[in-house]
């Protein structure tokens, strides 16, 4: 099988953006979060390839934090959800009673018309004392799951009537037993697309929700340098690098991992 | 099978459809319901830690005494399910209760004030961008070799990902910093209230760039959606066959065009919410008196009432529109029939 060169280039953008997250905090000097670590308001140069803030945080440290909490982020929501979408939708597209059937399908259909950011934003201001990364993942699963469950539900809707269903119907399979063994082969592509369509979501629902404010103020997140940077009027007063270095590692990533899903769609053929 | 018990079908159809949109509406009030509930947070306490911080001082006795006040203003010293029916009974009555931080304007005076506005920007923008996108996508399809359709892809790829809180930012520092447009931003001024022709053209100018940036975002989704739509039904047979058929060019885009119109219709109610969604942060950055900035106030002001009754009149509003697309769309698509 040959590699497209589009996926060599993808998975390598991916790879370096894993590295600068994940290994390079490990190197950092000092807690990038702490303020006053460095002189504030520097221009990027060899000293600080990303500038400092007003605040004296060397960005460069700061944006590597930042990236591994929004990542580590996006890939809870993403999980969470996923599992979700795997489970409540291979059963509403399993059962036959019409009832349960109906309900969830009303379910799954609401939380798809139900327009999410209002209630994330009032959601996330009421828990906001006890905001951290993993309860903002734990938030943002609450619309997570609606979408791809929808689109399970249609999947699995058709491998119901399948003989191979019936065959293991008829040889004593649980339900669970059928979601497991025989549908999931079936669907894990789509549900890696997914996933990966999620982490996109998730990553860039933190970036809005942060820029109202109403993210961990204190932990940096990528949506929370942001938020810092536009409440200290940088563009204004000219520090423009504090927000354009966040901005296009997080549009670099976000794209990427588009490019990503989409290649991998077309490489195993899913629709 | 006579008219009579096709129209019986038609009714059946829309009384369905009806009750689905009774149900969502009614989910979301729900959800809306317990969210607000499930908070860890006295809404009381923080009206008065809000009262005392400006700089009223108040003995223990009174603050008690206060707080007990402002649970039975706001009937949160009631049982929860009593709570949640006055909280139905107010949504539908179109009472959501005072303000918090416009006291004592009702929250509903105040949606309604801003609800225009969204109005405004989201018909405008979503119409067209989906028009945009729908007619260049189409175009882009059959003439899927130019270089153009390539170049269009090529970017609507790049920006289609993009979150929209960023793509607004980006545009906004843009046309502040690059391009600034005096006050090229916001919605015309709440002093001129008259409709002249001063007025709709000073709308239309503030209009612009917060839609612009709504517009080039989802015309690149619809584009996208469209393109890979046209394409399929490019290959089918009856194009083929009426390219056969010698018809020319403008007939045979119009045969593709309206035959991968339908799905976008239906994904056009879906996409509502992404728009909304959008707007409200359009509103925030742009400064936009619309739902989206009177949230924000609402956050700003710990306005819990004003919070809920937007996030009710949203849902309720996203849901009638998807309600009424589900009915049109039997209109545009002679193959749908009611009961199947």
């Amino acid at each position: 099988m040959k590699v497209p060169l589009s996926l060599k280039i993808a998975i390598g953008i991916i790879a370096s953006l894993l590295v600068f997250a994940f290994i390079l905090p490990n190197f950092a000097p000092y807690d990038p979060r702490r303020w006053a670590t460095v002189p504030g308001d520097e221009p990027p140069s060899l000293t600080y390839p990303f500038g400092t803030t007003t605040v004296g945080q060397d960005l460069f440290w700061l944006s590597s934090y930042a990236l591994r909490n929004s990542i580590i982020l996006g890939i809870l929501t993403a999980s969470i959800s996923v599992t979700i979408a795997f489970l409540l939708g291979s059963f509403a597209g399993f059962v036959r009673g019409s009832v349960s059937r109906n309900a969830l399908t009303l379910l799954i259909d609401s939380f798809c018309l139900i327009p999410g950011l209002p209630v994330l934003i009032v959601l996330a201001y009421s828990w906001r004392k006890f905001l951290s990364p993993v309860l903002i993942a734990l938030i943002l699963s609450i619309f997570g799951w609606a979408w791809p469950s929808r689109s399970v539900r249609s999947l699995i809707l058709s491998l119901r009537e399948r003989s191979f269903t019936y065959t293991s119907l008829l040889s004593g399979f649980g339900m669970m037993r059928i979601f497991f063994y025989e549908y999931l082969p079936y669907i894990i592509r789509w549900l890696a697309v997914s996933f990966l369509g999620l982490l996109n979501w998730a990553i860039g629902m933190e970036t809005t929700i942060a820029v109202f404010g109403l993210s961990t103020l204190e932990e940096a997140t990528i949506g929370s340098i942001i938020y810092w940077a536009l409440q200290y009027q940088s563009i204004l007063r000219g520090v423009w690098w504090w927000v354009t270095f966040p901005i296009l590692l997080l549009a670099i990533l976000i794209v990427t991992l588009y490019e990503l899903s989409k290649i991998i769609s077309e490489f195993t053929g899913v629709k | 099978m006579g008219a009579i018990s096709k129209r019986y079908k038609v009714v059946i159809h829309i009384a369905s459809r009806f009750l689905f949109f009774i149900l969502t509406v009614w989910v979301g009030l729900t959800l809306a319901f317990l969210v607000s509930r499930a908070s860890p947070v006295d809404p009381s306490t923080i009206l008065i830690s809000r009262l005392m911080s400006m700089g009223g001082y108040l003995r223990p006795e009174e603050i008690l005494a206060l707080k007990q006040q402002i649970l039975e203003l706001y009937g949160l010293d009631k049982p929860v399910y009593m709570q949640y029916l006055s909280f139905i009974k107010g949504v539908l009555t179109g009472n959501l209760g005072p303000s918090f931080s416009f006291f004592p304007t009702p929250v509903i005076e105040l949606i309604h004030k801003s609800m225009v506005w969204t109005i405004l920007l989201l018909g405008f923008s979503t119409i067209l961008s989906w028009v945009i996108g729908n007619v260049v996508g189409v175009l882009a399809a059959v003439f899927s070799r130019s270089k153009i359709s390539k170049a269009l892809e090529w970017i609507s790829m790049s920006l289609y990902p993009v979150p929209y809180v960023i793509f607004a930012l980006v545009l906004f520092l843009f046309f502040s910093l690059v391009i600034p447009l005096a006050g090229g931003v916001g919605g015309a001024g709440m002093a001129m209230q008259t409709l002249s022709l001063t007025y709709i053209i000073e709308v239309i100018r503030r209009l612009s760039v917060p839609s612009l940036s709504i517009i080039a975002l989802s015309s690149a989704s619809w584009f996208l959606s469209m393109k890979a739509l046209a394409l399929s039904v490019k290959k089918e047979d009856f194009v083929n066959y009426a390219i056969i058929r010698g018809l020319s060019q403008k007939t045979v885009t119009k045969y593709v065009m309206r035959n991968s119109l339908l799905p976008q219709i239906t994904s056009l109610a879906f996409s509502l919410v992404y728009l909304f969604n959008g707007a409200l942060v359009t509103e925030y950055i742009f400064a936009y008196p619309g739902l989206g900035r009177l949230l924000y106030n609402a956050i700003v002001g710990s306005d819990y009432n004003l919070m809920l009754g937007i996030l009710s009149y949203s849902i309720i509003g996203v849901a009638s529109a998807a309600f009424i697309l589900d009915l049109i769309y039997p209109l545009i698509d002679p193959r749908i029939r009611y009961g199947g």
